[in-house]
């Protein structure tokens, strides 16, 4: 190894020792660029490196940030927060709630089925790993707890509900996956579906035969009424709302009649409508919507322009050639590398969000991604079909690190807005059944990259 | 900090400041949702969409994304790992907060803060505009975001600095 193969080294130790300090990631990313341009420099006088480091090459890192102002895809990113702030503050939730238990009511675990559902729905649009978990906490547990329904079960339902909302589209993740990486975000959105309904499918199994087998862990409710037809025509008037909402924005990208930009506009405007439909929209709701739209994308946008000068500095470095060099000199094989770099992924989970995740870690691996010889059939339609296949893989190893104890971040979200009396240990012992069936789906994705690559290749084709 | 009985002690008025100049500045989201809406319309409605609109959609962007910097300083909403850090004694938190703005943050805001300085200089003595002839004129101001925004990012930052030395170095307005 070279003095610079250490910098890179220390660079990403730094980085690291930082983060846990508790100090803001945008500061530690941005932080970390600033003080190994000044050790690249130093480094360059004393110890005869070549890393070209100094005061005018880190000035490229303002052409980035303006590329960054400028970029087409990313301005979709505010449009869906607001979209989905909205929509939770129209209550169409708590409607949700109420109408879908009416229909599955009679159902053992129904209410369960109900809370992945509306995950499903409406935590697809907020994006944020913390907030999805935090909004499904707060609307459907203290429910399903006054229901009688067992804690663990509960607990595992939500944590795992509100981690699949951030694969399911429209996510925030997958739009800044795929600027990283340069392929198409429609592509992405599509490549998600399947994979995220058979997680959906695998999970709603799963709680129905659980609660088959164990019918004290869910009790039904007790003032339940037969499902009438008037009953079922009210659940459909209550519902169709936001599903055509949801259903015209996705389809609006998928079929390609707008682009991904266009419709979180247009979606964030038809959520104000929907808020305005159900009489639960004024100003203040607006300016509370507004000023929280500006901060969750502050933050996200910070940790954004820290990641680019962090990236920066450390290809001065040579760390994009290290981390490759060190990837394709496993002795692994194709499938390895790739098992290898979702391990390190999963780890990684444990204490970063996906923003930085995908900021910092993609675009090192990807270009190892692309050369190893797996083929994956885009059926000719789908543009760098590999690049989709793992950018999806990536996102489930992600939302299933986010579930994993003793530190996934879906599980202290979901703590603190529970009551004291549930413990840490409770959340652990009802998300494990779901880090099973995520490990399952994930092995699906891997063996059968066309359960990705299918359904884009079928509607573009 | 914002409740109404105590006296506003001036880091106090100062961080109001920023915050009320970052709701003025959230509403460029808003404004965004119309622009796109408008475009939207014109391009599919009538098959004409504006160079203009096209523009106008990244300047709102940039423009919200840019200041939104010093709120989420002001907020303290910018995302930390707190899992072990929360177990920390305070002084050991507000320790980490002063030498990370000194050491990290302040001179970090302040090289880009003189390159981006430079980048909008670039683009104004060449009076830059967009290169699309019915694009929006200026180019040099969208620029000029990038140093003013940091030098509020870089007070922000300062400030909330200054609050953890009067937190250390004993006084009661320190206390947040």
């Amino acid at each position: 190894m070279e003095i610079n193969d250490y910098l890179v080294i220390a660079m990403f130790v730094s980085f690291i020792a930082l983060l846990l300090s508790g100090y803001p990631v945008a500061y530690c990313l941005a932080g970390t660029s600033i003080l190994f341009t000044g050790i690249g420099y130093f480094s360059d006088q004393y110890l005869g490196t070549i890393t070209g480091l100094d005061f005018n090459y880190f000035g490229l890192v303002v052409p980035r940030i303006f590329k960054t102002m400028t970029n087409w895809v990313l301005i979709s990113v505010p449009m869906f927060i607001f979209m989905g702030l909205m929509l939770d503050k129209s209550g169409i939730a708590e409607r949700l709630m109420v109408s879908a238990q009416e229909l599955f009511g009679k159902v053992r675990g129904g209410l369960a089925i109900t809370v992945m559902f509306i995950g499903v729905l409406l935590a697809a649009s907020t994006g944020i790993i913390g907030a999805s978990v935090v909004m499904l906490g707060l609307i459907s547990i203290p429910a399903m707890l006054k229901q009688g329904y067992h804690k663990t079960l509960a607990l595992g339902t939500v944590a795992s509900a509100g981690t699949l909302g951030i694969l399911i589209p429209p996510s925030i993740m997958l739009v800044v996956m795929g600027d990283q990486l340069s392929v198409s975000v429609g592509d992405l959105f599509l490549g998600a579906v399947l994979p995220g309904l058979l997680l959906a499918f695998l999970y709603v199994v799963y709680l129905l035969v659980y609660c088959y087998l164990k019918p004290d862990v869910a009790p039904l409710a007790p003032d339940r009424r037969p499902i009438t037809w008037g009953v079922l025509f009210e659940v459909i008037k209550r519902v169709i709302p936001p599903l055509f909402f949801i259903l015209s924005v996705l389809g609006s990208i998928f079929t390609g009649i707008a682009t991904v930009t266009e419709a979180s506009g247009v979606g964030a405007l038809m959520a104000m409508f929907l808020a305005i439909f159900y009489k639960k929209f004024n100003f203040s709701v607006l300016k509370e919507v507004i000023c929280s739209t500006y901060n969750t994308t502050a933050y996200i946008f910070g940790i954004l322009i820290g990641a680019t000068c962090f990236a920066l500095v450390l290809r001065g470095l040579g760390g994009d050639e290290l981390v490759e060099r060190l990837l394709t000199s496993l002795p692994f094989g194709d499938y390895g590398i790739i098992a290898f770099i979702l391990f390190i992924v999963f780890l990684l989970g444990f204490f970063l969000d996906w923003i930085e995740i995908s900021l910092i870690v993609l675009p090192l691996v990807a270009p190892v991604v692309s050369a190893l010889d797996i083929a994956v059939n885009g059926y000719g339609v789908v543009s760098r079909p590999e690049v989709i296949w793992f950018i999806i893989m990536v996102a489930v190893t992600l939302q299933t690190s986010f579930l994993t104890p003793p530190v996934g971040f879906a599980l202290f979200y979901l703590k603190g807005i529970t009551p004291p009396s549930i413990n840490l240990s409770d959340i652990y012992k009802g998300v494990v059944p779901f880090i099973i069936l995520q490990l399952l789906g994930l092995l699906a994705i891997i063996l059968f990259p066309q359960l990705v690559l299918w359904l884009p290749a079928f509607i573009y084709g | 900090m914002e409740s109404p009985k105590k006296i506003d002690s001036p880091l106090d008025r100062l961080d109001n400041l920023f915050l009320g100049f970052g709701r003025i500045i959230a509403w460029a989201n808003g404004l965004l949702i119309l622009v796109i809406v408008l475009q939207v319309t014109l391009r599919y409605g009538f098959n004409n969409g504006l160079v203009v609109l096209e523009e106008l959609e990244w300047h709102l962007f940039g423009l919200a994304i840019m200041f939104g910097l010093s709120y989420a300083v002001v907020k303290n909403s910018h995302i930390r790992v707190d899992l072990i850090s929360n177990r920390f004694p305070e002084k050991v938190r507000h320790w980490i907060e002063v030498l990370g703005a000194l050491f990290l943050m302040l001179p970090f805001i302040v090289a880009v803060t003189i390159h981006g300085y430079q980048f909008f200089l670039d683009s104004w003595i060449h009076s830059e505009r967009s290169v699309a002839p019915l694009g929006l004129p200026w180019r040099w101001a969208i620029k000029a975001v990038i140093p003013i925004s940091f030098v509020f990012f870089g007070t922000t930052i300062f400030l909330r600095m200054t609050r953890s030395l009067l937190f250390l170095f004993g006084n009661r307005h320190g206390n947040q």
